[in-house]
């Protein structure tokens, strides 16, 4: 079993402990740290493998995979580097995250790409209305009026953000909750 | 367009986050906490470790499988 995920992630801890009772093989990669890491990878041949610590991990016998969170490696590994530069760096890291989609024979629980999809807002709404489900009526718009109109047809609308709203700045965090969509929260947005 | 964007009008200070000191443990492969002097496993803690449920949902962790 591998475990794509971040050393963070007290959920991986559970399934770790777990599997660890029951006997199962597993390694946990916390990618953020991938760099650590001496990694090979053959993916024409099938072929993977990690070694850290004189002890090397090959890849290929993976029968199931858990991407459960994963991470791209700190700017500490990137010293010396350019933000755009980092940027690139993080990038390839990701690739490499990617990559491992092309192990042979692996059961991925949760692939990355439908997990994207799972999140997205407008894919869930759809489906569900589509298998029955009542969903409230929807509005996603940048249009002030358009809002506007919507809140006098449904006073007790909410608004939220289509995606992870967390807003870091000046070593502060702001998060956009769901909120009562109000005149007030609309004023002046046209 | 005119004026701020909605989005960035209803935000708020996040309520909460972790502040818990916290290593990862090689070995075990899992996250330790600080409990009253003592390095215990973050999920055996007492509030159940710094990245509960709670706290993913507050601070936006919680869709974070994205990649």
């Amino acid at each position: 079993m591998l475990i794509l995920t971040n050393e963070h992630d007290v959920s991986a801890d559970w399934v770790v402990r777990e599997l660890r009772r029951r006997g199962v093989p597993y390694l946990r990669l916390n990618t953020e740290r991938l760099p650590q890491y001496a990694l090979v990878g053959k993916p024409a041949e099938g072929k993977w493998r990690v070694s850290r610590d004189g002890i090397t991990s090959v890849l290929d016998s993976i029968r199931g995979v858990w991407f459960r969170r994963p991470e791209v490696p700190g700017d500490e590994y990137f010293a010396g580097l350019s933000r755009d530069e980092i940027a690139v760096a993080s990038d390839q890291w990701r690739g490499v995250v990617s990559g491992l989609r092309s192990l042979p024979g692996a059961k991925w629980i949760n692939p990355p790409e439908r997990n994207a999809l799972g999140e997205t807002k407008t894919v869930q709404l759809q489906l569900a209305s589509s298998l029955g489900f009542r969903v409230p009526d929807t509005l996603i718009t940048n249009s002030g009026a358009e809002a506007f109109d919507f809140m006098e047809r449904h006073p007790s609308a909410v608004v939220k953000a289509i995606r992870t709203p967390l807003i870091h700045s000046n070593g502060e965090s702001r998060f956009v909750y769901t909120e009562r969509l109000t005149q007030r929260l609309l004023e002046g947005w046209t | 367009m005119g004026g701020k964007p909605l989005l960035f009008r209803a935000t708020r200070d996040q309520a909460s986050s972790p502040g818990e000191r916290t290593r990862y443990d090689d070995e075990r492969d899992e996250l330790l906490v600080l409990v009253d002097g003592s390095w215990i496993p973050a999920i055996d803690s007492p509030d159940g470790g710094p990245r509960t449920k709670k706290a993913d949902v507050e601070t936006g962790e919680d869709q974070k499988d994205r990649w």
